[in-house]
This record gives structure tokens, sequence and C-alpha cells, in this order.
């Protein structure tokens, strides 16, 4: 027979400041947990959700990202009359030939950090289907005129409609605003692929190519193709497996956050090993009249691995609640792969909750295990005789 | 002095708990040191790496920017100016394409002026004569197994040409362990003479002129199509580093959470034994000891404690970093890094102080306590 759940609970508020102590010690860590995983969710999703399975880039043979990789017009006009690209209406391939390059732009609140502007055609905005201007207008080509991601709005200077931005050598007049559902487009600037050409002089090159395919085409074949054919000879791949890459920062900082939460873990579990070590001590001899009640060793030992559980995991709860308000909050972060900023918001998923208060849990179990094989290995006259 | 003795036997008392809640100090100091050190380990890189006499001069509008060549001729010129190189990022990569390392095309003639610290006897010379040449850092040669003599191909991804050339020297450990340099002539020629630098090196003849080098060249270039920022090594370190501030802020914030945290833990352990010992301590006082000895006795008690911990956490990350250091290329684009000697005094500061309060205030409730009433208790 167990041992009625209200006991441990009521032992719980018995010992008030050392039971809400260890509980802080627990939840700060819990808190952290959350903290961090929400930061390296809302990283990963704003990199990992800018994809569209029927999308592929294409770059130079060798580049990871379209950072490091440049291509020529020939290269592109090769490629864009390929069978397996989607037309519009009039014929028009859904090839969006691009050009980022790394800006330096003024943060609100002083300093400079390196922003994205990428360079495009008109057709980009079919080919990233996700990409919607929601204030304003698309840019007209070769009058420096450019639309802003949502993004960058509060976190740099003049990103707002109808602004004059300085960037690069010129004065560029924003005409409209884009959201891009929480993709890392939101975080950069667009304008025309000539008018970024000739600003950066980098001359008459494009740094990687977006295609969007027929749906339901081969695009294993596609990719062998502008890999194989010599007049392309290109890279591609379909962008939710480049952008799976473009998140490894999300990576790093997973890691770091998992590897500070488990140690703080580990100082956690000492700390409410102490706290259920003193609560069986100073509860021999109730463990000696509840032994001779007839409660089984085995209950014994699941009564306190309760209460050390229930103990870890309110403790989990209020961490949660603590890290809670995070949610949503934007901040900004520098992706050292591609060294450009992106603006992305914590997200506290149901799946981060459920880890954390596992992660909680967990610590309970940890702390109290062997505090609670003690009291099951006492022995019923000893603890009775013990007062 | 003589209650020494009596202190560490009280301490080690329950040697589980004492195990317990030391581990748990150790456990937490050694976070906080790590986590603390990150942005001052970055200093020390910084510090070790630049020179005062070294500016980086580059276009005002970002990376993607270049600056024409042409600009070398009149940067010559300025006064306390001594040596002045053009670099080009060239972003090549060998074999996987994953495993990315810094490489740079530079220009050779002043290589051994500009930076003679990274440089093994012979090496300038070797790179003035053979345009195929390069000079690879102590952590990418052995990151990819390679030795001197040896010719390697970089696979061009930015530029389309990928240049075959033999490694004439290892850079000393003074350079930056993953850097790799080439000729940068030998790319202009492959290239068609495009005459465009990622950013020049300047190098002025003391540290004082500095200042006014900036100034000079900045001033030099301005309204022009291509406006320079020109600024120290250090400061333009510092700007690559700043990538990395929001995760230094985190880890900050990070260490104070992890220190809040275990105090409280720590001091609840704390308290826990002092409340055991009310009733010994109420009979110490009737024997006459007084209230402050005791309360004495036991702070200096979670002192030692926290100490303790703190000295065993922060030894632990000090081996770690050496580890990580020794480890070389692929964990940090780092040099020698240890944990700096204000962080490891930080961490002892916050380590006792961990003990100090958390023992301070369950020893004056019981150091204050009436005796009669703790005696009366049967604990």
């Amino acid at each position: 027979m167990a041992i009625p759940l209200k006991y441990n609970v009521r032992n719980l508020f018995v010992r008030r400041v050392s039971t809400a102590m260890t509980a802080g010690g627990i939840a700060l860590v819990v808190a952290v947990f959350v903290i961090v995983m929400a930061m390296v969710s809302g990283l990963r999703a704003t990199i990992a959700d800018t994809g569209s399975p029927d999308n592929l880039v294409v770059l130079r043979k060798g580049a990871t990202t379209e950072t490091y990789s440049s291509l020529s017009i020939d290269q592109f006009n090769a490629l864009k009359f390929l069978p397996a690209v989607r037309r519009d209406a009039d014929g028009n391939p859904y090839a969006s030939p691009e050009l980022p390059a790394q800006v330096l732009f003024e943060r609100i609140g002083g300093g400079r950090e390196n922003i994205v502007v990428r360079g495009v055609l008109p057709i980009a905005l079919k080919v990233h289907e996700k990409v919607h201007i929601i204030e304003g207008r698309m840019f007209n080509p070769s009058i420096n005129e450019v639309i802003v991601g949502k993004g960058l709005i509060g976190h740099y200077r003049n990103c707002t409609l109808g602004s004059d931005l300085h960037f690069g050598r010129g004065v560029w007049k924003v005409v409209g605003i884009f959201e891009a559902a929480g993709s890392s487009f939101e975080s950069e600037v667009w304008a025309d692929i000539h008018d970024v050409q000739a600003d950066t002089r980098r001359g008459e090159y494009y740094s990687c190519v977006r295609l969007k395919c027929i749906p339901g085409a081969d695009q294993a074949a596609l990719i062998a193709r502008l890999h194989d054919d010599p007049r392309i000879n290109l890279e591609a791949e379909t962008e939710p497996a480049y952008y799976q890459d473009q998140a490894a920062a999300a990576n790093q900082l997973r890691k770091l956050g998992l590897v500070v939460a488990i140690i703080m873990g580990i100082g956690a579990v000492f700390g409410a090993m102490n706290t259920m070590y003193a609560a069986v001590a100073a509860r021999v001899s109730e463990i000696g009249t509840l032994r001779a009640l007839g409660f089984a060793p085995g209950a014994v030992m699941g009564c306190f691995l309760i209460e050390s559980v229930t103990l870890a995991l309110c403790a989990g709860v209020i961490g949660v609640v603590v890290a809670l308000p995070i949610n949503g909050i934007s901040t900004t972060f520098n992706n050292f792969l591609t060294f450009s900023t992106l603006a992305f918001n914590f997200r506290v998923t149901p799946a981060i909750v459920g880890q954390a208060l596992i992660f909680a849990a967990v610590m309970g179990l940890l702390g109290g295990w062997l505090p609670a094989r003690q009291a099951m290995h006492m022995r019923v006259v000893d603890a009775l005789r013990r007062i | 002095m003589k209650y020494v003795h009596l202190v560490l036997r009280n301490m080690t008392r329950n040697k589980r708990r004492l195990a317990l809640t030391v581990m748990s100090i150790a456990v937490s100091l050694f976070v906080f040191s790590a986590l603390v050190s990150l942005p001052a380990v970055a200093n020390q890189v910084l510090a070790s790496t630049a020179s005062a006499e070294r500016m980086a001069c580059h276009n005002k509008a970002g990376l993607a920017y270049l600056l024409p060549e042409a600009y070398k001729q009149k940067i010559v010129l300025a006064p306390h100016v001594v040596a002045v190189i053009a670099q080009n990022w060239f972003g090549g990569v060998y074999h996987d394409p994953t495993d990315q390392f810094p490489n740079f095309a530079i220009d050779p003639d002043q290589i051994d002026k500009m930076w003679p610290e990274w440089l093994p006897p012979g090496a300038a010379t070797e790179f003035k004569r053979l345009r195929t040449a390069c000079l690879v850092g102590p952590g990418t040669m052995k990151h990819f197994g390679w030795h001197v003599g040896q010719q390697v191909m970089l696979k061009g991804t930015l530029y389309p040409f990928s240049p075959t050339l033999t490694i004439v020297g290892e850079l000393t450990s003074k350079a930056p362990p993953d850097f790799f340099l080439f000729r940068r002539d030998y790319l202009e020629e492959m290239m068609g003479r495009p005459g465009q630098v990622g950013l020049f090196y300047v190098r002025a003849d003391s540290a004082a002129s500095v200042p006014a080098i900036i100034a000079e060249l900045d001033e030099t270039f301005a309204n022009s199509s291509a406006e320079t920022q020109t600024e120290s090594e250090a400061s333009f370190y510092a700007g690559f580093l700043s990538n990395y501030q929001a995760l230094f802020r985190m880890a900050s914030v990070l260490g104070l959470i992890v220190v809040i945290s275990i105090g409280l833990v720590a001091a609840n352990t704390a308290a826990m034994s002092i409340r055991e010992r009310r009733s010994e301590i109420a009979v110490m006082r009737s024997m006459g000891f007084g209230t402050r000895l005791i309360l004495t006795m036991l702070v200096g008690e979670s002192v030692i404690v926290g100490l303790v911990g703190g000295l065993l956490g922060c030894g632990s990350a000090y081996l770690l970093l050496k580890l990580v250091s020794v480890g070389g290329r692929g964990v940090t684009p780092l040099g020698d890094i240890t944990v700096p000697a204000i962080v490891v005094a930080e961490s002892l500061v916050v380590a006792a102080m961990i003990g100090l309060l958390s023992g301070y205030f369950p020893a004056r409730a019981a150091a204050r306590r009436n005796i009669v009433d703790a005696l009366r208790t049967v604990a």
C-alpha cells in the first residue's frame, strides 16, 4: 500500500524555508534552461523557416553560403530556362539572381552592425512567396529605392517608410516594408540588383540564384543537371536543406546552453540531495513508525522520491513561469556564419516547457534517490529507538 | 586561532553534507568562472595578437565594399608610415567546404616589416621569391596534417580561381593559428588585375604616430567614391569580436544567475546544519562562550566551505581552458588562453561571499537565541 500523497505535501510545508530555498535553486536552473532554449528555438525558426521546399539555392561549387559564392551571368542564362523551372503566365522563369552584401548600418542607440542588403530583381517576390509588402510598394530599379524587412524596424536607424537610408556609397529611399513569415529575410534590406552591383563596385556577377521548381518536378535530377552541365557547373540544394546548415550558429548556442544548464542542474541536484537527507534524518522515528504500521520498504522509498520530485516539479513550474515573459521579445543576434545580424523573437514552445519540466523532475529524482534509499534500508528497531 | 580546530571538526561532522555542499559550490563556480572568462579571454587574445603600431584601413561602408589598389601609393606617402600591405579575403576551401579557415591574399614585398614576429627565419625570403608560395598558421597545419614544402590546392568559391600553392613556412605561435596567407600579385594576375583591395594593413614608425596617421588617411580619402575607415589593429579585431557580443552578454547574465541559485542552495545547507546545532550552541553559550565568538566560528565555517568549493570550481575551469587551448583548432580560433587572474580573484571573492552570506543569517539567529529556550527544545 502506498503512503498518502498528502503526507509528503504537508511535510514540504513543514520545512517551509528550506523547501523554498531548494525550490528557488531548481527554479532558477529551469528558468535559465527555458530562456536559452527559447532563444535557440527562436533563432533556429527564423533561419530554418526561411526556405520553401519548392525552391533551390544555386551556388558556386564548394561554397557553403551565399556570402562566399559568385556566379556569372552566362551561368545564370544557361540555367534559367531549364524545363523543371516554373514559369509565370508570360513564360518568365521563376529564377531569381541575387547578390546579398554585408553593409554597415547604424543601430538605434549607437554602434554599427552588418546587415544584409540583398540585390534582387522583381521576380524575387514570386520566387520567395513568403515575402509580402505590407506597407508602401516594390522598389523601382536604378533609382536607389529599397524595401526594408520589418525585423529591422526599431533596431536600426531610418528603417521606416519614406525615410532616407544612408548606407554604402549612397542615399536610399525606403519605399516599402515587407514581412516574410518571421523568417530571416525580415532582417534584410532588398534593393535592385543592379543598384547593389554598382554601389559595391563588384561588376556584373551574382552571388546565387534561387529557382522555383514546377510542383512535383524531380529536384534531384535538376540538381544533378546543374552540377554536370558544363555550361552551368554549379551546386544546388533545396532551400530547407540550405537553411538547415545555416542554422549552425543556433546549434552552437544550443550546445552552450545545454552544457551550462546541465552543469547547473548537477549543482542543484547536490542541493536537493542535502535537503532530502536532512528530511530523512529529521523523520527517522516517523519512518520507523510507518514501517511498524506495515508500510513496505518500497513504499517508504517511493514516498520520499515522490516528495523530492514534487518539490522539483513545483520549482520547475515556478521556473517556467519566471521565464515565460521572455516569449515574443524581439532581439538581434549576430550569425557568425554570415557575419550579419538577424532579428528574431524568443519562442517558448510547448516542447520547451515539457522538456523543462522533465528536466526538473529528473533533478528531483536524482536528488531524492540516495536519501530515499537510505530511508528504505533503515531497520525498524533502530529507527524507532532513535528519539 | 585556537578555535580553528573546533571549526574544522564542526565542519567535517557531517561529511556527506560537506561533500555535497562543496560540490554544488564548486560546480557553480566552475560555470561562473568559465562564463566570465569568455570576454576576458577575448581581450587577452586581442592584446596578444594586435600590435600598437599596426592599423587596418578599410572601406567605411562595410565588408562588401572594396578599395582601389591605387590607394596604396597614397598611403605609403603619408608621414610616419613604414609599411603598407594590401589584403584580399580569398574565402577558399580545402577539400571539405564545411571546414573553414581564414585565407588571405597579401602583398609579399613588405611582409617582414609588417609582421616580423609571425615569420620563421628565412620564410620571408622564400615567400618573396616564389609566386605560388603560401604561409600557414600552426593550427591549420596540424589540422590538415600538412608539412612545409607540400603543395596544396585551395578551392576558390568567391573567386573563380583555385590556386595550387607551395607551403614555404609555418607561421610562429605569435600569429593567429588558423591563418593561411598567399601572394596577392598571383591572385591579381590570375583574375586579370581587377585592382580591388579588401583592406590595407598599415604600420607606423611608433605607436605615438598612429592617431595622426588615422586622421591623415581618412581625411585624404574623404569625399571620394571609396571613403576609408582606419582603425588601430586592436579596435579592428574588436569589431569582429563584437559579433560575439550578444553571446558574451548572455554569458555574464547566466553567470550571475548561476551564482544566485547556488547561493540559495548553499544558504539552505548552512541554515540546516546550524539549526541542528541550536541546543549545542546554547550549551556553549551557557558555558561562557561569547555571542560574537560563536558567530565568528559559524560564519568562518561556511566561508571555508565556500572557499574550498570556489578553489575546486575555479581550478577545474582553469584546467579545462588549458586543455581546450592545447587541443588547438576547432574548438576556438584562439591561441593560448587561460582563466585570467582577475577572474580567479573574482570567483574566489564570490565563493567567500556565498559562504559568508549563507552562514551569517542563520548563525546570527542561533547565536542570539535565548539560551533557556534553546536548551529547553529537544532537537
